[in-house]
Order: C-alpha cells, then sequence, then structure tokens
C-alpha cells in the first residue's frame, strides 16, 4: 500500500501524519488522490496509538497529555474533511479529541462485544464511571458497592443526581466471562439498591459508560456539565420511565410439536399424506419432500400470524414495545419474537395473564424475565 | 482455534466433513429432482427410479455415518456451514450491521 510508504516519510522527515499532508505528496507525485482510499487510510492510521519513535517501546505508559497530543497527530484533517459521511465516525476515532462534554460518554454494553478507545493506562482516577441518574438532587455516599469495590457516591445537580465512582479513563474489559459477568451484576445492584434507598426513579445507563473531561478540570466538572445541558430532556425521560419497569418478552415454539399439529389440521397437508402412501416406494420418497416444504411453508406463515397476534395483544398491555432480534434457540426450539417491553407496575399482571394464555397454546412457550431498569428504552444514544 | 489431532480424531474430522459434502451434494441433488418433478419434465416411472436412487443414497449416508460413528461430528460440520451462510444473508439483509462490525474492527 503506497500510502504506508508515504506515511512513513512523513513521520521519518517528521511531519504531521494528516490528511493535508498526505495528498501533498500524493500530488507531488503525480498521482490522483484515491479519495475513499486515503480516508480509509488515515482512520486506520488514527487507531493505531504509535508512540512517536523517539519515546520508546510500544507498552510506554505515557502521560496523559503526551497521549492526547499523539491523538491529534493523527488526527484526521478536520477542514478537508467535509466528504467524511458521518461525524460519529470520526468521534469513534477520536475518543479523546472530542469537545462537548456529552460526546464523551461512550456506551459500550454488552461489554464483550465491543470495545471502545485504544487509550493507554494512566494512573489517575479522572474519570467517572456513571450507573445512572437518579430524579432525587442529593449528594450521598453509598460506600464500596461499585464495580471492584469502588465508593459509589452521587452528583447532584438541581433535582437530579448522578450516581458514579472514581474510575481510570479506560473502559472496564476482560476476556474473562465471568469477570464481566459480575461486572454486569455489579452495574445492576448498584442501580436497585439506589431504587430502593431513595425510592427514586433511574435512568440507567449502560455498562461501562464513562465520562472524562477534555482538560484536567475538576473531575465532577463534566458530569455537571452533562447533567445541566441534557436537565431537561432528562427529566422528560424519566417521568416517561417513572413507576415503570422493562420486561424482557421472549415467545418461543417447538417446531416438532407444531409440524404435528399441522400436519394433523391442515387439509391441504392430509390430502397428500394419503395420496403418498398410495404411491410407490421411490415416488413416496419424492412425496415426502413435497409434504415437508409444504409444512415447513405453512410453519412460516403460522409464525407470522402468531406474531402478529402476540405483538398486538401484548402492545395493548405495554407502555413501549421494542422488538429485539431473535436469538439462536436452542434444545431445538425456535424464536418467534424477541421484546422488550416497557411496563407500569400495575400493568405487569396483565401482561402476565396474556403470557400464561399464550404459554397454555400447544407448541408454545414464553421467557418472561424481569423486572429490569429500563435499559431498552433509554440508551444513551437516544439521551 | 488449536488444532489438537490424532488418530481418532483425524477420523472423525476427515471422514466427517467428507460425508458432510456429501450429504450437501445429495440435498442438492435432491432439490433438483424435485423441481424436475413438480416441473412435469419427468414421467411417473422416472420419478420412481428418481426416488429410489436417492432414497438408498440417504440410507448409505446413514448406515456409513453409523457404522462409523460419525454422526456427531457431521452434523458439527453441517451446523457450521449453517452458521456461515445464515451470518452472510443476515448480513445482506441487515446492510446498517455492516456498520456496526467496521466499527467493532476498527477497535
Amino acid at each position: 500500500m503506497n500510502y504506508l510508504y508515504i506515511a512513513m516519510a512523513l513521520r521519518e522527515a517528521g511531519r504531521e501524519i494528516n490528511e493535508r499532508n498526505m495528498r501533498k505528496v500524493i500530488t507531488a507525485t503525480d498521482v490522483k488522490v484515491n479519495e475513499a482510499e486515503l480516508r480509509f487510510f488515515i482512520s486506520a492510521m488514527s487507531i493505531l496509538s504509535m508512540p512517536n519513535p523517539d519515546n520508546g517501546g510500544v507498552k510506554s505508559h505515557s502521560p496523559i497529555e503526551k497521549e492526547q497530543s499523539l491523538q491529534q497527530q493523527w488526527k484526521f484533517n478536520e477542514s478537508e474533511s467535509a466528504g467524511m459521511p458521518e461525524d460519529a465516525e470520526r468521534e469513534q476515532i477520536l475518543p479523546l479529541a472530542k469537545t462537548p462534554v456529552e460526546e464523551d460518554i461512550e456506551r459500550i454494553a454488552p461489554a464483550e462485544s465491543r470495545v471502545v478507545h485504544c487509550v493507554e493506562p494512566t494512573d489517575s482516577k479522572d474519570a467517572l464511571y456513571v450507573y445512572g441518574i437518579a430524579d432525587k438532587g442529593v449528594s450521598v455516599n453509598l460506600g464500596p458497592i461499585g464495580l471492584d469495590e469502588s465508593e459509589v457516591y452521587t452528583i447532584p445537580y438541581n433535582s437530579i443526581c448522578a450516581v458514579v465512582h472514581d474510575c481510570l479513563p479506560i473502559p472496564y474489559q476482560s476476556n474473562d466471562n465471568e469477570v464481566v459477568k459480575i461486572w454486569v451484576l455489579t452495574h445492576q445492584k448498584v442501580l436497585d439498591v439506589v431504587a430502593e434507598k431513595f425510592d427514586a426513579a433511574i435512568l440507567p445507563m449502560g455498562f461501562d459508560t464513562i465520562i472524562r473531561g477534555k482538560e484536567k478540570l475538576e473531575r465532577k466538572q463534566p458530569v455537571k456539565d452533562w447533567l445541566e445541558q441534557n436537565y431537561e430532556d432528562l427529566i422528560k425521560k424519566m417521568t416517561r420511565i417513572k413507576g415503570r419497569q422493562e420486561f424482557g418478552v421472549q415467545v418461543l415454539w417447538d417446531p416438532k410439536i407444531i409440524a404435528g399439529l399441522i400436519t394433523e389440521t391442515d387439509d391441504e397437508i392430509r390430502a397428500l399424506d394419503e395420496e403418498m402412501k398410495s404411491k410407490p416406494k421411490g415416488m413416496a420418497f419424492m412425496y415426502k419432500q413435497k409434504l415437508e416444504k409444504l409444512v415447513k411453508q405453512k410453519m412460516e406463515a403460522m409464525a407470522n400470524e402468531r406474531f402478529k397476534e402476540f405483538y398486538a395483544s401484548i402492545k395493548g398491555r405495554v407502555d413501549d414495545i421494542l422488538v429485539e432480534r431473535t436469538k439462536k434457540p436452542e434444545n431445538g426450539m425456535q424464536m418467534l419474537m424477541n421484546l422488550s417491553c416497557l411496563v407500569e407496575k400495575d400493568a405487569v399482571q396483565g401482561l402476565g395473564e396474556e403470557l400464561e394464555r399464550i404459554e397454555g397454546m400447544n407448541g408454545f412457550f414464553v421467557r418472561f424475565t424481569g423486572p429490569w431498569p429500563p435499559y431498552s428504552f433509554v440508551t444513551a444514544a437516544k439521551i | 482455534m488449536p488444532l489438537d489431532i490424532n488418530e481418532d480424531n483425524l477420523k472423525h474430522g476427515v471422514l466427517g466433513l467428507v460425508m458432510a459434502l456429501v450429504e450437501v451434494i445429495a440435498d442438492a441433488l435432491k432439490h433438483q429432482a424435485y423441481r424436475r418433478m413438480e416441473g412435469g419434465s419427468l414421467t411417473d416411472l422416472e420419478v420412481e427410479r428418481l426416488g429410489l436412487a436417492l432414497m438408498e443414497l440417504d440410507a448409505a449416508i446413514d448406515g456409513i455415518k453409523e457404522q462409523q460413528g460419525i454422526t456427531e461430528s457431521v452434523k458439527a460440520v453441517r451446523d457450521g456451514l449453517d452458521n456461515i451462510v445464515n451470518d452472510v444473508v443476515n448480513k445482506l439483509i441487515n446492510p446498517e450491521q455492516w456498520e456496526e462490525v467496521a466499527r467493532e474492527q476498527r477497535n
């Protein structure tokens, strides 16, 4: 890749590797700039937070200032970036160079699937891990109940407060699923404790939501600013979820039972079945395939129909509903639908009754989980 | 994924892979036979002969799998193939996932 050589040459020459300098060199060599390739290259370079030649090994624990200047060095040149499709893309690349405080929020739950920055570790706990926002404007120390027994406390602003602990400006991540599980459970538990203690409505944040200011301000300031800037929006969201809980509803069916039911009841299939019996062996084999295809078709139609039916009846019993992607089912079951429902506390029973009705249908099974804090309805992306 | 090879699992692996491929081909054959039958280009006698042949093929495959004790490894290969195809199809019908994947890779 020629761009790599150009970048190396720039580095040798002690120049900054950015789009403009790259462009200069490329045009100087009388080659037409391949826009897409160049952008991709710059993005790729920016995430390789390589140290300068003069500061030694890759694993050096450089102080934050240096790290920031390093990030800046790889920065995609803003003035010439008009063609970039999404601002978001640039932000992903430069987590530390973002300006507005609210954009320092990174939601990376579930932790195992996404990892945020390529930040080298520093020793100062100058960032804040945010569990959630509660609708009480109090400043309380909750003791060492946080992740890895961190001291959890609240930062009030007006009538709301953020539930936080001091942390390093790096996300919690581990390859050990058990460790991650404990973290996520602890995250959840902290929110439960807060909800109980304050009798408050909680706007939960996703696991690994970490806020960090751009400069070395007082540590709490970015959170305060963020609360202030988003105050009305947060209040609005809080009102929406107050007194409501999230439940997960998954409807599954056992394809064997359903196929059996269809075979017994469907006239078309029964007719084909009869016809098959009267045929010689070889032809019957071919008919069997025809039969299987037909059953599959009917099952798909039925799944569709049931989905609509269940969706309508569940929707009538909850405040809000989100259709999640169905997961790959285990032990031969198939998942028909996977929903997240926002339910008022008093309405839970109604939903439960409807789900019992579904569970009572032959071949159908319901998985009902909760109550959860309404994560799915207040993700940081929506705030 | 580290490879752990000894005589036994080599047999399972290679034979399993071969039988999985044979099964895939048999499925393709069945599919073609079915289409021709439905298309009406075959006489009853031809359908009968085709059906018998495919049936014997199925029986032979099942027999070998059982004899060699490779039913599980064949299933594993086929499930693996299914998952790959599922992933591809899933990506094709949900282009918005591309962005997600790209982001993960960048990180």
